[in-house]
């Protein structure tokens, strides 16, 4: 008669209203967990992204090697610049050669004459590259600027609409659990209004009522964690080959079992507020 | 014990369950609490275990007026009194066992001293028997000795037994009487609010509380009456 094994007991008095409970805040879960490894990934892509040379300046052609190695110690010497990479005419062809290993034609037409050195230049922070490029597009010796301002804003929309979208999914889901695990309280209670009456009439406190149906809401989300999270793991090993590819150099994966037990924790922990929070208010709603 | 001091409880429909009741009961009697339907006994039970609080008077339970009983203590209070329901009140979902132990959990009593309460009480109703069976297994009479177990649970100083025969025969009416006059000479207080003919009989010789239409319309010699059972009793032992 303690209050968990009474939470249990009507678990199993009513499976059915359990296991829709059950499903709902898994799916919530489920949903909570994958989109907090969106986020993660994301960030991550963008971090891999904001890491790479982002502006690339080709000098003119006839620039001297004297010339290049300025630039390239003026550009190392800003305080926004995180590295500087000098690429010269011969590696360019070293780079175009391996590029177009499998088109004879193309190779034979070109020599490291015709291809311009290049610097490359990555930033400490996105908000850097514009300068970066100023700076580049106002030396002489350079002719051309390519500078991946698109790719890292729409990169950065991304994530953000990602993280945007995975908080109202959580958000909205997770009210939507709040709000069936309630009704469905609600209807327990209702059922065991007569001896909920008894109880007080007896003399039960406010806790011995409300106790079980708050284990109750708490299994609930423990369970729904559990079975979410797994999910989710699950479906992560499946789509491991396809997301390496897909992310290709990025090294997103594996990810570090840190990451796992954190994310697990806190969803649990959440999941065990919402579920009892929800059997509580279901009980005080009909206490009143 | 418990003093009604021109007690009334007017309800949102401008009708009275009691208007200006007085009396008092002292500790170890034995009251009948009589009238016909609607005259205002349960409201009396009700407001002896503060389900309802009155309208005007004063109503002193234990020497602490229960006005001033606070929600948290409520609880606390109510464990003292034990209720006994016509319609039994058996939790449907538990067996007879459970039924009986239900207060000594509410109470947060030891499970083994949950174990030797409820054994003693299912000897005290002759249920032992039947400790494993649900409320829809038993009779009338035996849902009401379970019901009446389970008010005795806490050994609490007063029992209101209201209508507790409604629902029985003569035989079983007969029975319950016996128990709740034993559980009186044992020293609980004991009010049985009844308009059954059989217990009127029966218990002649009991102070009994009139009511009609929500207002106290006799109430014979209490301390006479207490004086003589507790003469007769003397007799006996």
């Amino acid at each position: 008669m303690n209050p968990l094994s009474s939470a249990l007991t009507n678990i199993r008095r009513s499976p059915f209203q359990s296991l829709t409970a059950i499903v709902i805040t898994t799916v919530t879960l489920f949903v909570a967990y994958a989109f907090s490894l969106m986020i993660l990934g994301t960030q991550q892509i963008l971090n891999y992204f904001e890491t790479r040379p982002q502006v690339i300046g080709f000098f003119e052609l006839n620039t001297s090697t004297s010339e290049i190695n300025q630039v390239g110690e003026s550009m190392q010497q800003k305080s926004y610049v995180k590295d500087v990479r000098l690429i010269t005419q011969e590696q360019a062809l070293v780079t175009y050669r391996e590029e177009n290993k499998d088109d004879p034609l193309l190779l034979e037409l070109v020599t490291a004459d015709i291809l311009p050195a290049s610097v490359e230049v990555s930033a400490d922070e996105v908000s850097s590259l514009v300068q970066i490029k100023n700076d580049l597009e106002a030396l002489d010796e350079i002719e051309e600027v390519v500078f991946q301002q698109d790719i890292i804003d729409s990169l950065t929309n991304w994530t953000t609409s990602v993280r945007r979208v995975g908080v109202a999914v959580v958000v909205v889901l997770g009210l939507t659990s709040f709000l069936i695990i309630t009704a469905l309280v609600s209807m327990k209670v209702t059922h065991r209004k007569k001896t909920i009456q008894i109880m007080k009439i007896l003399g039960a406190g406010n806790w011995f009522v409300i106790a079980p149906f708050f284990f109750e809401g708490v299994i609930y989300g423990l369970v729904g964690s559990l079975i979410g999270w797994i999910g989710m793991y699950i479906s992560l090993l499946y789509l491991t080959p396809w997301l390496r590819d897909f992310l290709g150099a990025i090294s997103l994966l594996p990810i570090p079992w840190e990451i796992f037990a954190i994310q697990l924790s806190i969803g649990t922990l959440l999941a065990i507020l919402l579920g009892g929070f929800a059997g509580v208010t279901a009980v005080k709603r009909m206490m009143k | 014990m418990i003093v009604f001091d021109k007690v009334s409880k007017k309800f949102f429909n401008d009708t009275f369950g009691i208007r200006e009741v007085s009396f008092t009961i002292d500790e170890g009697e034995l009251v009948l609490i009589t009238g016909p339907t609607g005259s205002g006994k349960t409201t009396i039970m009700r407001l002896i275990t503060k389900e309802y609080l009155p309208t005007e008077g004063q109503i002193i339970f234990n020497d602490i007026d229960l006005e001033k009983i606070k929600p948290s203590l409520l609880p606390k209070h109510r464990r003292k009194i034990g209720v006994i329901f016509q319609d039994y009140r058996l939790l449907p979902e538990s067996n007879v066992w459970e039924n009986v132990a239900l207060p000594l959990f509410i109470a947060g009593k030891s499970q083994q001293k949950i174990e030797e309460r409820v054994t003693d009480l299912l000897r005290l109703v002759h249920l032992e028997e039947k400790a494993d069976l649900f409320p829809r297994e038993l009779s009338g009479g035996e849902a009401q000795r379970v019901g009446i177990a389970r008010a005795l649970a806490t050994a609490p100083a007063v029992i209101f037994a209201d209508e507790p025969t409604g629902n029985l025969d003569k035989d079983a009416t007969r029975s319950i009487i016996r128990l709740l006059e034993k559980i009186n000479e044992l020293g609980t207080t004991v009010l049985l609010a009844t308009h059954d003919v059989v217990v009127l009989n029966d218990l002649k010789d009991v102070r009994t509380i009139e009511l009609n239409n929500g207002e106290l319309v006799s109430d014979s010699l209490a301390k006479k009456n207490l004086k003589e059972r507790k003469r007769k009793k003397e007799a006996k032992t």
